[in-house]
């Protein structure tokens, strides 16, 4: 089978995971005690019984339930996730909100991947030296550290203490420096978990693929030790990595959550936990189907990574 | 001055359980262009002792001491980037298994050309156009085809030949030929040593080729050194170990050369293991195996001696040694066996061992 | 009048109302229909005087008499707020932060009160009572806003009547009937009966342009007022902007210049104390409020912040389920109310930054002109303070009434995500178990469905005792009738437990709309007399503390921040109250 086979084969595998989350995210509304009109009005004992009516049938709440599904997953594909009665268009929400999500995220991703992938590498050629144990001790306070707390203690050191970082996110635009400077405190709170986790990770594929014949091979072929591991060891470590590291997004993304309301950053994560204070429940939804969506991506992305990295996948 | 000369090699493991004694106290030469085959049983210490001339002994493993000289030069004493660019270069190594010692990730071709471009500095197109060449040498069809094929795509023997063709990018003085055959059938195992034989032939190499089985040596090498937990017990030209072992563990290996023909498991071999190198049986490492042990046998550890004048055969030229009691008139019995050889010579015949019980064997 | 009943929406309760304020979700009474104005007869609010109001009714900024040379003009003032800004239309909008940033900042109202709840001529240079129900007002000529628009009488009748059906109905349609223009500049208003609070309460009755009004703009994109500042832009759930408005009404007085000397307002939006409390240290921001009560001591310790703090308009109290035996019984009610160790609660749980609540009326209400020292004293005597000896006495009396022994079973429920909330119910809990008298059963609740429990249909079913917080002004009719008149019963807010007293709603209704009482101070004084006796006695409800509004800026950049006790008019009123003399300016060589 060719890559391109093997891509178009994994790309309609998405399609019944898509239909799962998309039922999921559908139900919340459905899962909702009481009358869900009610619920997205505010339990307002006031509210006005007209906007009652106009959204009991924005959301077709008079046809049964599948047509409702239908209709909703219709609106869904054009980008429309519904007119919220709290804060209004929810796809314009969404937009407005996305890009300093995604900018966190891709931000903190890449940072765990910059710091991980190193120290995976340093720790298991070191393996059992005094390298390889601080690691293992960083690592085990990087996985056990909650979010809030580091973000908290961060902005405390970094940013009260020693005057490094500013304590609320500069007036500019998203991708200037001085943004991406304040950034950077949030996104290492970000991928400190995922960092960790993914160093242990990377250190261990590493360990195992260090006692792989092929090694003694290079070794043999009068590599140097650095061509030896950085060209033969580490991509075949990678593969186990690419696996951890796609299953880190749903840890990034909610990891948004606590981060962004730390950091007074306006994302989607924020967003979401207004959202939930305030039941707007058309904001949640689309934000978990969002979140859905980029996660199943995220192990698509995954999976093509993989494949480029391991001829074997195809077969 | 011979290719390589190892003297009074000593490589010790330091493991949880204790140190083993890896290799302790061999010796060998090797002279250019000449095949010398290391035989024993696994955990013989054949492997170590290539590896070692490769410098490839890794942790817990340490060569305590000893000298390895290649052209006069003791490996032992270089620094790492030295010793690097004679690995693979001028000595290179085929390994037992060609799947596992073939990286999957990346083309086979690319794994041949990455030596030739470090070793002889050719630029990416030359060392593509030398590393097809190697694979068309070793006989892979469409070798310009194959160049990007990935590990996994070849056969098993396929593999083995661009490990080969790997090894002999860069025209290496030595090949370290690791069990090269083990891992594939009948068929194609002899097409391989055919095909090394002939390249070694053609190039000008001298082959070290490190085997468990005497019939893959008897169609290959000049001189044979048999191996016992660690030591050489017995050194000869390939002749005189087929035609007068004179060591009770070479006539044990012979006897589990497969005839021919013949269904029985091809390593059936002498009765019990090797013994735990951690702590070696007293005296002769190979008494409590050995059908001609003495009391004797558990008490003294043989040196290598000529067997026929008795005098110590330890050093790098010995041409003939063995190392058993028997022939330093400690033993009170005969080794009493006989061996008959079929044919015209030690290269195609068909050989029967044939033991004669003698002395006790009661130890 | 059937709208009454529905004038406050339940939007009102406190979520969270610490030693740090009225935070969020209160729509304040400075700006609904629960104000009152104080007493427009009075001499020194004479609204035919000059825009200048006599200073000396101004205590609060007497620490730092502002020298208007020493003003420096100009600066970005940058505001960290807990909130997000979630509406930007007066008539609907519904929370506090909304208000502070765009109601009373952006938008005027035809009057403006000052610190003590005072009313002052505001988009009105005067106006005249005709008769119980007619009011004449007179529009200050020459008034633009910041479209350039003038400001004229038709568009104060439409602004009023733009509140029709709305969210915020009751701000206006709890007195007012229907107005005629008599000129471009006087209006004249009927209303539907007297009220005590109207006057005031048009403070937070923004007037709109006719671009607003005729829909040519949409207020939720764009503000358009006549306020000392203008919209600049607003990204949601980060950051708002407004800047000074150079053609202002105001000319200038002696102690306040003619337009604000901040030049720019930036919004920060950080909702986690902690970071918003670090930004106050690093001086990314200059100004915050509603930080959590055990750091205001350290916050008004050091040199680096100045802490200003007024008694606020919030309270915190607790309903009893009097639809259930035997808590239908007053003695038994009395009791517990005594068994509330509020000394402990202030200490404890708000660290001191909050206020007691013995009597009913926080001294916001003009408490010193309603109930007198000594009537205070007398009724503290009689009924008030914590004490158990008393409070198991009438407990004891009450259940031998009732034929019940002690102890009672009984169900305490709180919202989990106010630590403080939480914190004093556990206090009054362990106060109500010790007594011997009660099992107590405490049971928390998440905010929005807890909102829907206590407010919702149906919350008189429940037996059980609510706790909860609720916002109120400067008039002592917002203490009382939200939880306490029979019309408030809900659903809505927050006659929780259906309490019903004819006694009581006579003496509310008096209060506030009778003809003879509503404008005449001593005989208002009277009916909350007699109100408090009763509801000391009854104690449908049990108020546990009254709230303190509480600022910090940073010491030496903000110069003359006072805090209002309002939290919806907190920012306008810190940096620049032309009626009050208030001033606030940047230290451009600070930090």
């Amino acid at each position: 089978m060719s890559l391109r086979r093997y891509v178009i084969k994994r790309l309609l595998m998405v399609i019944p995971v898509l239909f799962g989350v998309s039922v999921i995210t559908f139900s919340i509304m459905q899962l909702v005690p009481g009358d869900i009109v009610d619920v997205l009005l505010g339990m307002d004992p006031n509210a006005d019984p007209e906007a009652a009516e106009r959204l009991r049938q924005e959301l077709h709440l008079d046809r049964p339930i599948w047509e409702q599904y239908l209709l909703w997953l219709a609106g869904v594909l054009q980008l429309d996730f519904g007119f919220s009665p709290i804060t209004g268009d929810v796809s314009e929400t969404i937009v407005t909100r996305l890009p300093a999500t995604i900018l966190l995220g891709a931000m903190g991703w890449v940072i765990a991947l910059v710091l991980a992938i190193p120290a995976g590498v340093y720790a298991a050629v070191n393996k059992d030296e005094l390298a390889d144990d601080v690691s293992r001790i960083a690592a085990l306070f990087g996985i056990a550290t909650p979010n809030f707390w580091l973000g908290l203690m961060l902005l405390l050191v970094f940013s009260l203490w020693l005057g490094w970082f500013p304590s609320i996110p500069p007036d500019v635009s998203l991708l200037h420096p001085s943004m991406l400077w304040y950034l950077l405190l949030p996104a290492i709170t970000l991928g400190t978990a995922s960092t960790a986790l993914l160093m242990r990770i990377m250190r261990s594929s590493m360990v195992e693929e260090l006692n792989k014949e092929y090694v003694r091979t290079a070794r043999a072929k009068g590599l140097p030790e650095r061509t030896v591991v950085l060209k033969h060891v580490l991509r075949n470590s990678l593969i186990s990595v690419v696996t951890v590291a796609a299953l880190m997004t749903a840890s990034i993304v909610d990891g948004a959550v606590v981060i962004e309301v730390v950091f007074s950053w306006p994302g989607l994560g924020e967003q979401l936990i207004t959202a939930i204070g305030q039941r707007d429940l058309l904001v949640v939804q689309g934000i978990v189907l969002l979140v859905g969506v980029s996660i199943v991506i995220a192990n698509l992305l995954a999976d093509l990574v993989y494949a480029w990295l391991d001829p074997r996948i195809r077969y | 001055m011979a290719l390589l000369e190892v003297e009074d090699l000593e490589v010790r493991f330091y493991t949880e359980d204790g140190v083993v004694n890896a290799v302790d106290g061999v010796s060998y030469r090797i002279e250019r262009g000449e095949k010398f085959g290391v035989v024993g049983e696994s955990g013989a210490g054949k492997s170590v002792t290539a590896l070692s001339v490769m410098r490839l002994i890794d942790n817990p493993g340490q060569i305590e001491g000893g000298e390895i000289r290649f052209k006069g030069e003791n490996l032992l004493d270089m620094d790492e980037e030295e010793i690097r660019s004679i690995r693979g270069s001028e000595i290179a190594m085929v390994f037992q298994d060609a799947q596992t010692a073939l990286n999957p990730v990346y083309s086979v071709g690319e794994q041949i050309a990455e030596a030739i471009r470090l070793h002889l500095g050719y630029d990416d197109e030359a060392a593509r156009d030398r590393t097809i060449e190697m694979l068309e040498r070793v006989g892979i069809p469409d070798p310009a085809d194959r160049y990007s094929d990935y590990p996994h795509q070849f056969s098993g023997g396929m593999q083995q030949r661009a490990v080969i063709a790997m090894a002999l990018s860069c025209d290496p003085d030595l090949l370290i030929c690791d069990e090269p055959t083990t891992a594939l059938d009948v068929t194609i195992e002899a097409q391989i040593l055919e095909l090394l034989d002939e390249l070694a032939d053609e190039f000008g190499t001298a082959i070290q080729l490190i085997t468990h089985d005497l019939g893959v040596v008897a169609e290959t090498c000049d001189r044979v050194m048999v191996m016992y937990a660690g030591k050489p017990v017995e050194k000869a030209p390939v002749e005189d170990i087929y035609y007068d072992p004179k060591m009770p563990y070479t006539v044990g290996l012979m006897s589990s050369i497969p005839r021919i023909g013949d269904e029985r498991d091809r390593l059936q071999t002498i009765p019990g293991t090797m013994p735990d190198l951690i702590q070696l049986p007293p005296g002769c490492s190979f008494h409590p195996r050995c059908p001609y042990a003495e009391e004797v046998c558990t008490q003294i550890e043989p040196p290598l001696v000529d067997p026929e004048t008795g005098e110590p055969a330890e050093g790098v030229d010995a041409e003939r040694g063995a190392a058993c009691l028997a022939y330093t008139g400690d033993l009170q019995n005969e080794l009493g066996y006989e061996v008959h050889v079929e044919g015209e010579s030690h290269r195609s015949a068909v050989r029967d061992v044939e033991e004669i019980t003698g002395g006790d064997t009661d130890v | 009048m059937p709208r009454t009943d529905r004038d406050i929406n339940r939007r009102e309760i406190l979520q969270g109302m610490g030693a740090a304020g009225v935070v969020g979700l209160a729509g304040c009474i400075g700006d609904d229909d629960d104000e009152i104005e104080d007493d427009d007869t009075d001499d020194d609010t004479d609204p035919g005087t000059d825009d200048d109001t006599d200073p000396g009714t101004d205590d609060d900024t007497d620490e730092e008499e502002t020298d208007l040379d020493e003003i420096h003009d100009g600066g970005e003032l940058v505001i960290g707020l807990a909130e997000n800004i979630a509406d930007f239309d007066p008539v609907s909008m519904n929370d506090t932060t909304s208000g502070m940033t765009v109601r009373t900042l952006l938008y005027e109202g035809l009057t403006a009160i000052d610190f003590e709840g005072d009313p002052h001529p505001g988009l009105a240079e005067d106006w005249e009572q005709i008769d119980d129900t007619t009011f004449e007002f007179y529009l200050r000529e020459g008034v633009q806003f910041h479209n350039g628009e003038e400001l004229h009488a038709e568009q104060v009748k439409r602004s009023f009547e733009r509140y029709e059906g709305e969210l915020r109905e009751p701000d206006v349609y709890e007195w007012y009937e229907d107005s005629e223009v008599v000129d471009d500049h006087t209006l004249e208003v009927h209303l539907s009966q007297p009220d005590a609070t109207m006057i005031t309460g048009l403070a937070g009755v923004p007037i709109l342009p006719d671009e607003l009004l005729d829909g040519d703009t949409d207020p939720d994109e764009h503000p358009i007022g006549t306020g000392a500042y203008q919209f600049e832009e607003f990204e949601d759930g980060d950051v708002f902007r407004a800047s000074r408005f150079e053609d202002h009404w105001f000319e200038g007085s002696d102690s306040v210049p003619e337009t604000p000397p901040i030049e720019e307002i930036t919004c920060q939006i950080i909702r986690e104390d902690a970071s918003r409390s670090s930004a106050l240290q690093t001086g990314d921001v200059h100004h915050s409020f509603g930080l959590a009560s055990d750091t205001l001591d350290d916050f008004d310790a050091s040199d680096e912040f100045d802490l200003t703090s007024t008694p606020a308009g919030g309270y915190e109290f607790m309903s009893y389920p009097v639809q259930f035996e035997p808590w239908d019984n007053a003695n038994i009610r009395a009791g517990v109310d005594r068994l509330i160790p509020r000394p402990i609660i202030i200490e404890e749980v708000y660290h001191g930054w909050a206020e007691r609540s013995d009597l009913p009326f926080a001294e916001i209400s003009g408490m010193d002109e309603f109930i007198p020292d000594d009537f205070r004293e007398e009724m503290f005597e009689e009924y008030g303070g914590y004490d158990i000896d008393e409070a198991v006495e009438l407990i004891e009396e009450g259940f031998d009434e009732e034929g019940i022994d002690a102890p009672l079973d009984v169900n305490l429920v709180v919202n989990a995500d106010n630590d403080d909330r939480v914190q004093w119910t556990e206090l009054v809990a362990e106060s109500m178990e010790q007594s011997g008298m009660f099992d107590v059963e405490l049971e928390t609740f998440e905010w929005t469905e807890y909102v829907a429990r206590v407010t919702g249909p149906g919350s008189e079913e429940n037996n059980e005792i609510v706790t909860i917080g609720l916002s109120a002004g400067f008039d002592p009719d917002s203490f009382i009738r939200a939880t306490m008149y029979t019309g408030r019963q809900t659903p809505g807010c927050c006659n929780i437990h259906h309490y019903s007293n004819d006694e009581l709603d006579d003496l509310i209704e008096t209060g506030r709309h009778d003809p003879d009482v509503a404008f005449d101070t001593d005989a208002r004084a009277e009916v909350y007399q007699e109100a408090t006796e009763l509801i000391m006695q009854e104690a449908p409800v049990s108020f546990t503390q009254f709230g303190t509004e509480i600022d910090i800026v940073r010491a030496g950049e903000v110069h003359g921040w006072e805090t209002h006790p309002i939290n919806s008019y907190k920012i306008i009123k810190g940096i620049y109250a032309p009626e009050s003399d208030q001033v606030a300016w940047l230290d451009p060589d600070a930090a």
